[in-house]
């Protein structure tokens, strides 16, 4: 995996973009496999630990780029697709700005799932085991926006220090 | 995957050793469950003490466990780690599973501690 981390104070990622409060942004490139993307989830949160913030911060942060990372491997490079994706974190005053890149198939319809919540009245036998994941992300984040250019996906959204999904 | 099991006053408390139930894990966690559940008390603890983060996967294998374990078998949670902590609480899971601070008060049957 390949992980940049400029020093405090330098202008960093691609387009010079640097964070307030003198953190540079975060920037890894890793093969698309569910075990690199546990790999770089801990690389992640430990940068996240180096900005300073809180740990509920990193811990909201962290289950949200394990649901979009692990969309990508199961979806984007679903089969016999092999490839990498991007990811770039950029610290904010009071939020984290994130994109991702993935050069795999299309969303479906060229546009993001929709937040659907379950209903878990019902009896035992008929709880979700799965779909979780976009609900997960629609909540924790804002400004969400999926784009395709060329053979190119990209994800971008916000996430605030304290996601309002977290405020009771 | 690295789970242990003991018996304590027909309480099953089932404990699980890794730091992460994941993606690349979430499978092979229910397998080694099922085996772990299928007999024994009808009472199955379900110690994540150890477990530091779980993602939408783990956390669907944990409800296929609770599944599998059917009306027969009761399946409590126990040591839930703060990241662990928020994805029950966003997905509104913790209003299904049975929640215990820790293993002690899991088998003191103290009431829900979320």
């Amino acid at each position: 995996m390949l992980a940049e981390q400029r020093s405090n104070g330098a202008p960093g990622g691609p387009d010079g973009r640097f964070g307030i409060g003198g953190s540079a942004p975060l920037h890894l490139l890793f093969p698309a496999t569910e075990l690199s993307v546990r790999r770089a989830l801990v690389s992640a949160g430990a940068a996240l630990r180096g900005m300073g913030l809180e740990a509920d911060t990193i811990g909201f942060a962290e289950i949200l780029l394990a649901e979009v990372l692990n969309n990508v491997v199961e979806h984007a490079y679903a089969g016999e697709r092999r490839g990498s994706i991007e990811l770039e974190i950029i610290p904010g005053t009071a939020h984290l700005s994130f994109r991702m890149q993935d050069w795999g198939a299309p969303m479906p319809g060229l546009k993001l799932p929709e937040k659907k919540s379950h209903d878990l009245t019902g009896p035992l036998e008929d709880l979700p085991e799965g779909g979780f994941g976009w609900f997960m992300i629609h909540s924790l984040t804002r400004n969400l926006l999926y784009t395709r250019d060329g053979e190119r996906n990209c994800l971008r959204f916000v996430m605030d220090h304290t996601p309002e999904a977290a405020l009771d | 995957m690295n789970l242990t099991f003991r018996d304590v006053d027909g309480t099953r408390v089932v404990s699980v050793g890794e730091p992460r139930i994941d993606a690349a894990g979430a499978i092979q966690f229910k397998d080694n469950m099922r085996d772990m559940t299928e007999d024994g008390p009808a009472r199955v603890v379900l110690d994540l003490s150890a477990v530091d983060f779980l993602d939408s996967s783990g956390l669907g294998a944990v409800v296929a466990v609770m599944k599998q374990a059917g009306p027969a078998k009761k399946l409590e949670l126990a040591g839930l780690t703060p990241t662990v902590q928020k994805v029950f609480k966003l997905t509104r899971m913790d209003g299904v599973f049975i929640i215990h601070a820790s293993v002690e008060a899991a088998l003191e049957r103290l009431a829900d501690a979320s």
